[in-house]
Parts: C-alpha cells; structure tokens; sequence
C-alpha cells in the first residue's frame, strides 16, 4: 500500500498529515466471495456436465418456436 | 409503484444471477481445452444485439427479445459470451406465481463452431437456476425442447412430468 506524506496548513501551524493510497477491499471481498461461492446440487451437475459431458452433441436451437 | 418498484428489484435479481454464473464458471479456470474464466453472463443488450447481427443464419430473431424484456419486467435474459464471441442466447419468463420459470427460448451461436459449442444449455442452467433459487421458483421447464435437444435436457437432470413438460426441480444450496 502506498502512503504520501503531506504537509497540511491548519491556520498559522503546519501539520504532518499521512495519507494513505484507498486499500483493495472491494476485490479482496470479490475473491473471498468466490471462494465461498456455494452451489446448488443441480448447478453441481451443471458444472460437472460442462467438464465431462461435451460428448452428448447439443443442436444450436434448443428451446422456443419460431 | 409497486410495478415500478418489482422491476427495480427485479434487475437487481437478474445480475444477481448473472453474476453468480460468472462467478461459478470463473472457479473452474481451465478445463479441458476450454478457459471458463473468459465466459461472461451479461444482458442482451445492444452489444448482445451486434454481435448477434454478425451470427449466420440464426433460428429466432433477436430482436424481439428486447421488445419482449420491457413487456416482461420479471424475465430474466442472458448472453453468453466467451471473450469478444456471443455463444448463446436465453430468454426467460416466471409464471405468474412465480413458481415456475420457462425457458422460452434458448440458442447457441449457428454456424462453425464456437468455443462454447455443446456447452450452451449448461452454462445457461447455471444462470437459470441461481434466478430460480432468487426468486423463489420451484420448477425450471423448458417450454418447447427441440427434439433434438432432450438427451441433453436428460443429462442435465431434466424430466418430463405427467402432463409431458420438461422440467427441472429447483434445489436449494448445499451447506
């Protein structure tokens, strides 16, 4: 993390004031939050078919009508 | 405006959904030749709509589906890309009660293939679901399968009920 120190005017006195660069809180909480991630059974099988079950051939329509 | 207020919250639930698929597949990284973590879930927007301009062929017409989200402010729509490529279109509409979602329409990019090829009912069913579970749904039902389509409806759990729907129970998640 990155710190500046400055020098602040506070009337007649100068004072040393740090300040710090804005901390990596929103993507750490991002990466904690993918590491939590919890799935339903059938997004468990989601998942499991899209690494084994490429086999079964999927036509390029699969649902509505024209 | 309670309406008003629904399809606030309801935009909300939908990248809620979105997200949580990103999220999902992202964890997978690497895998057998295909690099999930460069599938994106978004809106079909007019990014969505461009790319599918470039699409060959394509069976449904697009379009439509952006006249039909403002009629239907409880549906859910999603593009699945993989980096700059559309793959797969899906739109989605909860019945009144919202018990039951429908799969009203569901297309994987036409034409060579693309790098998501006979993946596209999965990865939409990662998006489906977790939207079912937001809202409350109970059964996910395709609406119209294409024949061709239900050994992998089969694979991905889903059955057919007694009055011959397509369907998928919704599950909560496991701790």
């Amino acid at each position: 993390m990155k710190t500046v120190q400055l020098m602040i005017s506070e009337g007649k006195k100068m004072r040393k004031f740090v300040k710090r660069a804005p901390s990596k809180k929103g993507s750490r909480k991002a990466d904690e939050k993918l590491g939590d991630l919890v799935l339903s059974t059938n997004q468990q099988r989601f998942l499991q078919v899209l690494v084994d079950g490429i086999d079964v051939d999927e036509p390029n329509v699969l649902a509505g009508r024209r | 405006m309670p309406r008003e207020r629904s399809y606030l919250r309801y935009q909300l639930y939908r990248s809620e959904a979105r997200k949580a698929a990103s999220i999902t597949t992202r964890k997978m990284l690497f895998h057998e030749g295909a690099d999930f973590s460069k599938v994106r879930f978004e809106a079909i927007d007019a990014q969505a709509m461009s790319a599918f301009e470039l699409w060959d062929n394509p069976h449904f017409s697009w379009g439509d589906v952006v006249t039909w989200k403002t009629r239907e402010p409880l549906s859910l729509d999603v593009a699945i890309w993989f980096e700059q490529e559309l793959c797969g279109l899906c739109f989605v509409i909860p019945n009144n009660s919202r018990q039951r979602i429908r799969i009203v329409r569901l297309e994987g990019r036409p034409g060579e293939a693309h790098p998501l090829k006979n993946r596209i009912a999965a990865l939409a069913m990662l998006a489906i679901d977790e939207f079912a579970q937001i809202i409350g749904s109970r059964l996910i039902e395709v609406q119209e399968p294409m024949q061709g389509a239900i050994p992998k409806y089969r694979q991905l759990a889903f059955t057919f009920d007694l009055d011959g729907r397509l369907v998928l129970a919704v599950e909560g998640k496991v701790l």
